[in-house]
């Protein structure tokens, strides 16, 4: 069974990963040490230091939860006001669906970004302003992927079986469609949790994150700008780290479709 | 080579395909004559597909073959490679898919596609190709040959485009023609006009036809030589009338029996007071996808103007082709679709085209098994929750007293120790026997039977038959039967509409109909449909 022997991997990796934390030097995030300034990789400072001397493996962990918090928020944002929209299109149908169509199908029109950027102007810098913005920017993909599988679902049979007995609309929804539209909202998700988290990164990148000298992916990278010709690894390694984590998400959303999708689907 | 092996195109000894360690054919052999119709047949899952396509070497890749000796027109093809079988496909051997909608590339003109495998395997120029293709599509009755090469396929019905495809498979003169259900997606009177034409073509031109069926009318009708395959093995071959009169397997004697209804006479109640009257029901679908862009298209009556009695206990079969309206008349009297002029009276209650919730109104009187047993059950649900749904609905209820009706139930359509399933751990006849538990745990006045059986291979048919037929006795309900299988209705209705295009040709009593059909309609579609039926003395006869 190749599954499990990836299933082993990846327990492998993390159980190393693990490992790594616990061995690596521990210092305080935001701690200035000027006398240790721009210090390129060593076994004290594994990622280097920045120009105020803090050791940047500290500030790139510390940005992951931060990061990770906003981005799991925004993606709770985004299924609940596109699910919402989706799910009413999708099973309503009728002037309501042309209506949500046609705003969720302009919306779609504009750059996630942009709009994230446009809906941050109005709420302001905080980090609940992010994940908000960048929630609200990609509901339209879920609302769209969740209309169409409503609809698809509303037209079978059984629900037709079950509008015979006599039940009403919403128990159908719930019992029936519901339940059979959860595997491509799981995807859907898995796939938006990380473009917000870019997202939120070319926010922080761009100076609207949480302010300084809180670190972020986006603001460390934005930081090293100044030094890339200098000290190249202040760019590098809150780049990788970020590219891993985007796709290590992605790799878990391409896991849920290959278990969900060909067995109960026929 | 000697005569012996001259007078057969197709010689197939001991040919084993499997997927891994799966069997799915296994020492077939077959031996087709020169010039003759030899039909194989089977039910689904039987390797029929599979054999037929090893005869082109187009074998799934995963799909491991051997056969001790496949001599196809004297050559010994058993050990070809691919781009062997390159010069053979086409110019040997030709085939029909059963879809006639995919296997035509739609966005090229049919001349296109006819010259196609000319130029492949002759040398002939372009206005010598053009003349022949004009001169088959007028045997295979295309209307207009010289115009047809330019359009498209799209501009052609569904049974003009199977002839098309017949006639670009025959096009370079092979000598075998595989078809391979060639007519299962088209309507019953298309589908006797394209056999027709295959079959008189076919013996014009002396090319041999190996045609590929789970019907056995068909063979009855057309094959010279018959072969029964279950399970991978062909159980038995031989002549037609030999193994239609005499049939030594049991499961061909099984088989026979399924499709060969012995009839039963009318039983019908005269003197039944009405459960259903419609009266000049009419049903017309709007085009409802309106972006502001679109621009509506005029709506389409599916029915217009049905009058008809149902009365207390009796099975009323509704047949016609597809589009005739039959499922929309089903769907009118259940309220799924609202009508939009006309009554409906169900019992004492009267639904008109201002009935708003009319499946509501029902509360439940009425229920429906439909066509297609994958998509009428929930995947999410296991097998006894499904069945208590309708019971849900009655709070009166305890949780015990529904799953225990939900039991009983279950143990009547013979799927006791089922509960726990999912649908896809059913199979097609389980899930069907599923719906059929599930519609009658409610006890409804009035059972719609949409297809039930169309999605079904012959033997479970016979059995979901039996079992419609045990049920009704058991509880007395009162059925609606909408088929286009002739067979199925004269086993089991009382009474037969025939709709076509919205419009209600003929009612009358199942043997009345059947014996004396007076629309030609009806004459057509009796006509149309190979029936086998057994006589008193056991023979099979043709109607």
């Amino acid at each position: 069974m190749p599954h499990t022997f990836r299933l082993y991997g990846w327990v492998l990796l993390a159980a190393a990963a693990v490992l790594l934390l616990a061995l690596a030097p521990s210092y305080d995030p935001l701690a200035v040490d000027l006398s240790a300034q721009l210090r390129p990789p060593s076994l004290q400072h594994w990622f280097g230091t920045d120009q105020y001397g803090r050791d940047l493996f500290s500030r790139v962990l510390a940005a992951g939860p931060l990061s990770f918090a906003v981005c799991g928020f925004a993606t709770l944002v985004a299924l609940f006001v596109g699910g919402s929209l989706g799910a009413v299109a999708g099973y309503r149908g009728g002037w309501i669906d042309t209506l949500i169509s046609a705003i969720v199908d302009s919306l779609t029109a504009l750059p996630a970004l942009l709009l994230a950027l446009l809906i941050m102007a109005v709420l302001g810098l905080s980090a609940t302003g992010v994940a908000v913005a960048v929630g609200l920017a990609s509901a339209p993909s879920v609302a769209r992927v969740l209309r169409s599988s409503v609809f698809s679902v509303r037209e079978k049979e059984f629900v037709s079986a079950a509008r015979l007995f006599g039940t009403s609309e919403t128990t159908i929804f719930l019992r029936h469609v519901a339940p059979n539209c959860v595997t491509p909202i799981a995807v859907v998700a898995a796939t938006l949790a990380a473009q917000a988290l870019l997202i939120e990164s070319a926010l922080s990148f761009l100076g609207l994150g949480a302010p300084p000298p809180a670190a972020t992916w986006g603001g460390l990278l934005a930081d090293s700008r100044q030094f890339i010709m200098t000290a190249p690894w202040l760019g590098l390694f809150p780049g990788i780290t970020l590219s891993a984590c985007v796709l290590a998400i992605n790799f878990i959303g391409d896991g849920l479709r290959e278990r969900f999708d060909p067995g109960l689907q026929t | 080579m000697n005569s012996g092996e001259r007078q057969y195109i197709l010689d197939l000894k001991n040919l084993n395909i499997s997927f891994g360690d799966r069997h799915v054919v296994r020492n077939a052999s077959l031996r087709l004559e020169r010039g003759e119709v030899f039909a194989l047949v089977g039910e689904s899952g039987s390797g029929k597909t599979l054999l037929g396509r090893s005869l082109l070497g187009l074998l799934p890749p995963a799909a491991t073959s051997a056969a001790e000796r496949l001599v196809l027109d004297g050559d010994d093809l058993s050990k070809a490679p691919q781009s062997r079988w390159r010069s053979v496909r086409g110019s040997k051997v030709g085939l029909i898919f059963q879809e006639p909608m995919v296997s035509l590339n739609p966005s090229l003109p049919i001349g296109t596609q006819l010259a196609e495998a000319m130029q492949l395997h002759t040398k002939l120029s372009l206005p010598e190709i053009r003349e022949m293709a004009c001169e088959l599509l007028e045997k295979v009755r295309v209307p207009d040959p010289a115009a047809a090469l330019h359009r498209f396929p799209h501009q052609f019905s569904g049974g003009l485009r199977q002839r098309i495809m017949l006639a670009s498979v025959l096009l370079p003169r092979p000598k075998l023609l595989i078809a391979d259900e060639p007519t299962t997606a088209l309507d019953v009177i298309v589908q006797k006009q394209v056999l027709d034409v295959m079959v008189a073509l076919t013996r014009e031109l002396g090319t041999t036809v190996l045609l590929i069926t789970h019907d056995l009318g068909l063979v009855a009708k057309y094959a010279d030589r018959v072969a029964v395959m279950r399970h991978g093995e062909i159980l038995e071959s031989g002549n037609v009338d030999t193994i239609l009169t005499a049939p030594k397997h049991e499961y061909t004697r099984n088989l026979l029996a399924s499709v060969s209804r012995v009839f039963e006479g009318p039983h019908s109640k005269s003197n039944a007071p009405a459960l259903l009257q419609l009266s000049n029901v009419r049903v017309s679908y709007s085009s409802t996808g309106s972006s502001f862009l679109g621009s509506r298209t005029a709506p389409i009556e599916a029915l217009k103007g049905i009058s008809l009695e149902i009365k207390k206990g009796e099975t009323l079969a509704i047949v016609g082709e597809s589009g005739s309206g039959k499922s929309s008349l089903g769907r009118a009297v259940l309220g799924l679709n609202r009508i939009s002029s006309g009554t409906i009276r169900f019992d004492d209650l009267l639904l008109g085209p201002e009935t708003r919730r009319g499946t509501r109104a029902l509360g439940g009187q009425a229920q429906m098994i439909f066509q297609d047993p994958y998509s009428s059950l929930n995947p999410r649900m296991r097998a006894l929750q499904a069945v208590c749904e309708g019971l849900l609905q009655d709070r009166s209820l305890s949780s015990a007293a529904r799953t225990e009706r939900g039991m009983t139930a279950l143990q009547e359509v013979g799927l006791a120790g089922y509960e726990s399933r999912y649908p896809h751990q059913l199979s097609g006849g389980q899930r069907q026997r599923l719906c059929i538990a599930r519609a009658l745990i409610v006890r409804p006045k009035l059972l719609i039977a949409d297809e039930p059986i169309a999605a079904l291979d012959a033997t479970i048919q016979s059995q979901i038959l039996d079992l419609l037929s045990d049920l009704k006795r058991a509880h007395e309900f009162t059925c609606i039967f909408i088929s286009h299988d002739l067979a199925a209705v004269r086993r089991i209705a009382d009474r037969v509409a025939v709709l076509c295009r919205g419009e209600l040709v003929e009612c009358d009593s199942t043997e009345a109909l059947f014996e004396n059909p007076r629309h030609d309609y009806t004459k057509q579609l009796l006509k149309a449909r190979p029936l086998l039926l057994r006589e008193e003395n056991g023979d099979y006869r043709l109607v």
